[in-house]
């Protein structure tokens, strides 16, 4: 286990090496760089701004050079203030992490109530009413169910502020979270859900229940733990993405994450900026998906890794 | 036909039922105070305002070009001169209008007594010598340079090859006198050159921390110091800053802050912005134009709604190199095939004022209907005119595409000039929607057929309209316009001394522009539109049409609010 | 010798595929007897029917989704004339949501075709080629799927756009590449486990202990039971492809005006939700239905495909 989980580590350098290095040549192969304009810049200042961020060296040379800093962990800087790449994703990841971590624990505590409360009541009207909001929670773009949320209970009844993220504030935490979690916790409740038939018709719960054991120690001791394995496999990504912070619900509630400027620096062409969030979030991936791998093993004893 | 101003949405709580339930669970009834209008009332001392803004990219005023930039720089830094709201320099942290000799080649400029620093350093005629020799080191990469081109030896230390140069610095025509005075020495006359020296790219630089002309600007808040009304007390970079009144600020127009504190927040979609306002966490806001007539009929204008004509003008460019759009008369039925009312009620909802002339009236152009005979809306003629460009009924018509960025009103315009030539010509054109760097590029390089595009003032002077942008091999032309009359009254008016003979020279070029199509089919001048709360004061009353692009220009000194 | 094995090959063959086809048709009973599945089907075959027809039958289009305007009927709602109201630019809604119905339906499957075409290569041939084969392949896996999605779609469509290609001069298929750049790595894992553990089935030990070749078992054996948790590895990942595609209009790289995806429609009909409800009500409604459509005939074939979990 422990070799298997070294060697897992030592596979992401080359991984990460192999992400870097395809997104900087195709990052400098979008037209347009960083200091077009819409008013041009004089060449003469255009010359100059490349000389101060190094544009006006060969690309070769440039990846060189960054790949020298990132091997001693510098991400480079923004285009914008200069700011270094590592303070931006340490700031925004500290604001992203809340939010993700809130909002994976309301999907997954939504998500597996849902899904095992409609497991209990298979196809009674119960059942229905979970499926339909697991349904209807997964089937809606979230930039809508954002804007919808904030039309109607910031706008129209004012019980939450429009703007932001602060923990602690729950008027600036109810509705980032529900419409960051919605979708998640629907495909939760549906994994959550499918488990739970499986494993209530499987033989030793049969067995469990001629023992005479009461139905919630069946259930709570069981079911639910054994339900819980295809959950987990779900939840790692779920994670990953979560933390790694949403673009369209952080720009819709202005919050500060990592998730904005990810995508705001491609359409500003801020080199720095892609590369290191790339970098970043290759890395959680990686990581979350090693953690699974794990939790999986220690969860299922028929799994092992060599 | 009556539209509905509020949402109907009962749908959307139908929808919505399932976790509304999550949402009661988490409220606990918290009563909205509401935004009531009605007319501002008496001044109060102190308070705290949150307004909207864009995030700035630098806060280095020798080296930023952004609008954005700049608002803020000019709420925390003030140089030598500043504009007042007719455009008129007035001393500033100078203490009376520059003396200038016979041949208007020097300025000897004397301070305010007893200036300070946020800090309380001295300010010293040595603090604005730097802040120059900042702009023109070439290590800094100012954008803004060229406009001290016409300093005695700033050009030559920018473009030096290999960077900063002591020695070429020691060259740059300016000086201090004494602690008080400095004196700077130009190439040659410029009158305008006071006006220059109220711009951020002349604002002073801190001698006592940044010794040397190279050393990086600070852009931790702590590190800096201020001159201007307000001072930075904090920074929370793609979130907001927020201002506090500099205790040190010397007042030269009188007015100093009354408020505690100001926060700007960095929202760049007006709709989110919009909506904060509606809920009071905002008391000043950019008008989402999208929904323009949903605004105006939900706030009054005049006491929460304001809307201000910027001296921009946006139109339908060509580039002239394409051998179809090279025929004069394609340029014209495209041109008379807009609907310039239409578009913009249908594509910018009424947002914008329609007009065919390109220098706008208030710089001394035309009036906006003054060309729609000739190029306004004109389906026949139109018609008539692509016909006798060999293309009857659109027939033979070559492919043709508009390139347009990515942003909603652009994609509306975009759709709204490709039906109008399909309903009128029977033409077809292709759109390419691209995000906004590569349309810029694509511009520089003169890559494109048809191009939504436009200008917007740098100086209030109409060869601020023409220089370069229509002139033959113009740095700017990028739509290749060439036309020796236009190229012939550019030579004459440029050095004219005769001010009023060089504006209607101007005025002739404008003529020629339009009739032309020289590069571009003008369809309109652009509006500023923006919300600002009742109980603010000293807002409104100073919203000026220059670079009115956030309210950071409008006199920060002066806002407040009422009881 | 020889001459009975090869006999007693075909027998058995014959014997497993019927067993194969049963495999089949059962799934298929089991299929036709989930209504809900069904229920789904029928409905996403209306929509189908609605795409193809609404974009080359006149009376059923009934107004052009690109040039035919109104101006004096801007944002309204529905009327017998336009079933489902009006756009900013006097356009029918009705035509341009079929229009969008269409496209996105045509994105949603053309990504998920090149994303078998790929899975089934990568994963198959991983599964199939031996150690080191199987180790490249599923590390070049892993590096596709490191990428940010996001990050990644936007910059191969900035990169690739605007040339003058074949093929990805064409703005659509364009994008269809783009998402499926990203999201062929679930079913290249699947296809190479299911084809690992299908390797080690009694069948295709018993056939290759028979002297069947190896193109024989991987055609005859492996790849049809592959397919199961593929195709429904597929109808899961239609809606998320038209999604994708939905997020790609909110940020601004939709595809280019006039032509109306479900994501352009909902992007233009959330700017002026508090104008009108309904540029965002149908096209919302529409991608909504396509989701919850397509999970339950998903989630009806991998109950039929998989008895085990009744």
């Amino acid at each position: 286990m422990t070799g298997y989980i070294i060697r897992r580590i030592l596979w992401m350098i080359p991984l990460l090496w192999a992400v870097t290095t395809v997104t900087f040549f195709l990052m400098h192969l979008v037209p347009g760089g960083p200091f077009d304009q819409e008013k041009q810049l004089p060449p003469a200042a255009l010359e100059n701004l490349e000389k101060r961020y190094n544009l006006d060296k060969p690309l070769f040379e440039q990846y060189g050079l960054y790949i020298w800093g990132v091997a001693q962990g510098d991400l480079g800087i923004s285009f914008r203030q200069d700011r270094e790449v590592t303070d931006i994703l340490r700031d925004g990841f500290w604001v992203s992490a809340q939010l993700g971590l809130i909002t994976f624990a309301f999907a997954m505590v939504v998500g597996m109530f849902l899904g095992v409360f409609s497991a209990l009541n298979q196809n009674n009207f119960l059942d229905y009413v979970g499926v339909f909001f697991a349904t209807v929670g997964a089937s809606m773009p979230n930039f809508i169910a954002a804007t919808l949320l904030v039309l109607i209970f910031s706008v129209q009844l004012g019980w939450f502020d429009v703007l932001g993220w602060e923990f602690g504030n729950y008027r600036k935490m109810v509705l980032p979270v529900l419409s960051l979690g919605l979708l998640p916790a629907a495909y939760v409740a549906r994994i959550t859900r499918a488990s739970m038939l499986e494993v209530l018709g499987q033989d030793y719960i049969r067995t469990a229940r001629a023992k005479g054991l009461r139905e919630r120690v069946v259930v709570l001791r069981h079911a639910v733990k054994n339900a819980m394995i295809p959950v987990l496999t779900v939840a790692g990504p779920i994670f990953a993405i979560l933390v790694t912070g949403s673009f369209i619900v952080e720009r819709i509630f202005q919050i500060n994450g990592v998730g904005r400027p990810f995508v705001d620096a491609v359409f500003r062409r801020d080199y720095g900026v892609i590369m290191g969030t790339t970098i970043f979030y290759a890395t959680v991936v990686a990581i979350a998906n090693l953690v699974v791998d794990i939790l999986y093993a220690a969860v299922d004893p028929r799994i092992r890794y060599q | 036909m009556e539209r509905p101003r509020r949402i109907r949405w009962l749908w959307i709580l139908a929808a919505l039922a399932a976790f509304a339930a999550v949402a009661f669970a988490a409220c606990n009834g918290d009563d909205d105070d509401g935004g009531d209008g009605g007319v501002s009332g008496d001044r109060i001392e102190g308070g705290s305002i949150v307004v909207q803004g864009n995030e700035f990219d630098s806060l280095d005023p020798h080296f930023s070009a952004f609008a954005q930039d700049i608002s803020l720089q000019r709420m925390i830094w003030r140089g030598l001169y500043t504009m007042d709201i007719d455009n008129v320099p007035q001393p500033s942290m100078a203490a009376a209008l520059p003396d200038i000799t016979e041949d208007g080649t020097v300025y000897t400029i004397t301070l305010r007594e007893g200036l300070q620093w946020s800090d309380g350093d001295d300010l010293l005629a040595e603090d604005f010598v730097a802040g120059i020799l900042r702009t023109c080191n070439p290590d800094n990469a100012g954008q803004y340079f060229y406009v001290l081109e016409n300093l005695g030896g700033c050009f030559d230390h920018y473009t030096n090859e290999d960077g900063f140069d002591g020695d070429l610095e020691n060259l740059v025509g300016v000086k201090t006198i004494d602690d008080t005075t400095l004196e700077i020495t130009l190439a040659t006359a410029q009158p305008t050159f006071t006006i220059i020296l109220s711009l951020w790219m002349t604002f002073p630089s801190p001698v006592h921390l940044l010794p040397n002309s190279s050393d990086p600007w600070p852009t931790d808040p702590d590190e800096l110091v201020y001159n201007g009304p307000y001072m930075l007390t904090s920074y929370t970079p793609a979130a907001e800053v927020t201002l506090a009144p500099n205790p040190n600020w010397a007042a030269p127009n009188g007015i100093s802050p009354t408020l505690d504190s100001i926060t700007i927040k960095f929202i760049d979609d007006n709709a989110v912005a919009n909506n904060a306002y509606r809920t009071g966490e905002l008391v000043f806001s950019q008008v989402d134009t999208t929904v323009l007539t949903t605004v105006v009929s939900e706030f009054v204008e005049g006491e929460e709604y304001f809307k201000f004509l910027q001296p921009s003008t946006r139109g339908l460019e060509m580039q002239l190199d394409d051998p179809t759009l090279a025929d004069l008369d394609v340029r014209l039925a495209l041109s008379q095939a807009i609907d310039r009312e239409e578009h913009n009620r249908v594509a910018a909802d009424g947002a914008n004022a329609p007009s065919t002339s390109w220098i706008p009236a208030v710089t001394s152009g035309a009036a906006p209907d003054a060309f729609d005979d000739i190029v306004g809306f004109d389906p026949e003629s139109a018609a008539q005119h692509l016909a006798d460009a060999g293309y009857p009924n659109g027939e033979g018509f070559p492919d043709m595409s508009i390139l347009v960025g990515d942003s909603p009103s652009a994609r509306a315009t975009a759709e709204f000039l490709q039906q109008s030539f399909k309903t009128h010509l029977n033409i077809d054109v292709d759109i390419e929607v691209v995000d906004a760097k590569t349309r810029s590029s694509r511009f520089s390089n003169k890559q494109f057929q048809l191009f939504p595009g436009g200008w917007i003032q740098d100086y209030p002077d109409p060869e601020n309209w023409v220089l370069g942008l229509f002139d033959t091999g113009g740095s700017i032309n990028m739509y290749n316009c060439s036309d020796p009359d236009i190229d012939d009254l550019v030579e004459k008016a440029r050095f004219n001394t005769n001010d009023a003979e060089r504006i209607s020279q101007y005025q002739e070029i404008n003529e020629l522009i339009v009739t032309r199509v020289c590069g571009i089919a003008v369809y309109w001048h652009e509006n500023n539109h923006y919300l600002i709360s009742p109980n603010v004061v000293g807002m409104r009353e100073n919203i000026a049409g220059q670079d009115a692009y956030q309210a950071g220009d409008w006199m920060a000194e002066a806002w407040g609010l009422s009881e | 010798m020889a001459e009975s094995g090869v006999a007693g090959l075909e027998e058995f063959e014959e014997a497993a595929s019927r067993r194969e086809r049963g495999l089949w048709s059962d799934a298929f009973r089991r299929l036709i007897r989930n209504r809900l599945a069904m229920g789904a089907l029928v409905i996403l075959v209306l929509l189908g029917i609605l795409a193809v027809t609404g974009n080359t039958i006149g009376w059923v289009q009934r107004y052009d989704p690109a040039f035919d305007y109104d101006r004096s009927a801007l944002k309204e709602g529905p009327s017998l004339d336009h079933f489902f109201g009006t756009d900013n630019l006097g356009r029918d809604n009705w035509s341009r949501v079929l229009q969008g119905l269409l496209i996105s339906l045509q994105v949603g499957l053309g990504v998920q075709g090149i994303v078998v075409v790929i899975g089934l290569l990568v994963g198959g041939t991983a599964a199939l080629s031996g150690r080191l084969g199987d180790n490249i392949l599923m590390r070049f896996t892993d590096l596709a799927y490191a990428f940010p999605d996001l990050l990644f779609i936007i910059l191969i469509r900035a990169v690739l756009f605007g040339r003058d290609w074949p093929i990805i001069g064409n703005e659509r298929l364009l994008v269809i590449f783009a998402i499926s750049f990203v999201s062929w790595t679930t079913v290249a894992r699947l296809v190479r486990g299911q084809m690992l553990s299908l390797a080690e089935r009694d069948y295709v030990i018993a056939a290759r202990a028979m002297g069947a070749t190896q193109r024989r078992i991987v055609f005859q054996h492996m790849l049809p039971n592959t397919l199961g948790p593929v195709i429904v590895a597929i109808t899961f990942g239609i809606p998320i492809a038209i999604f994708a595609e939905a997020v790609l209009a909110f940020i601004g790289f939709g595809l280019s005006p006039p032509t109306a995806s479900l994501g352009t429609l909902v992007e233009s009909g959330y700017r002026f939700i508090i104008e009108t409800e309904w540029m965002l009500i149908p096209p919302a409604v529409v991608i909504a239905l396509l989701m919850l459509c397509f999970t339950f005939v998903g989630d009806g074939l991998r109950d039929a495909l998989d008895p085990r979990a009744h």
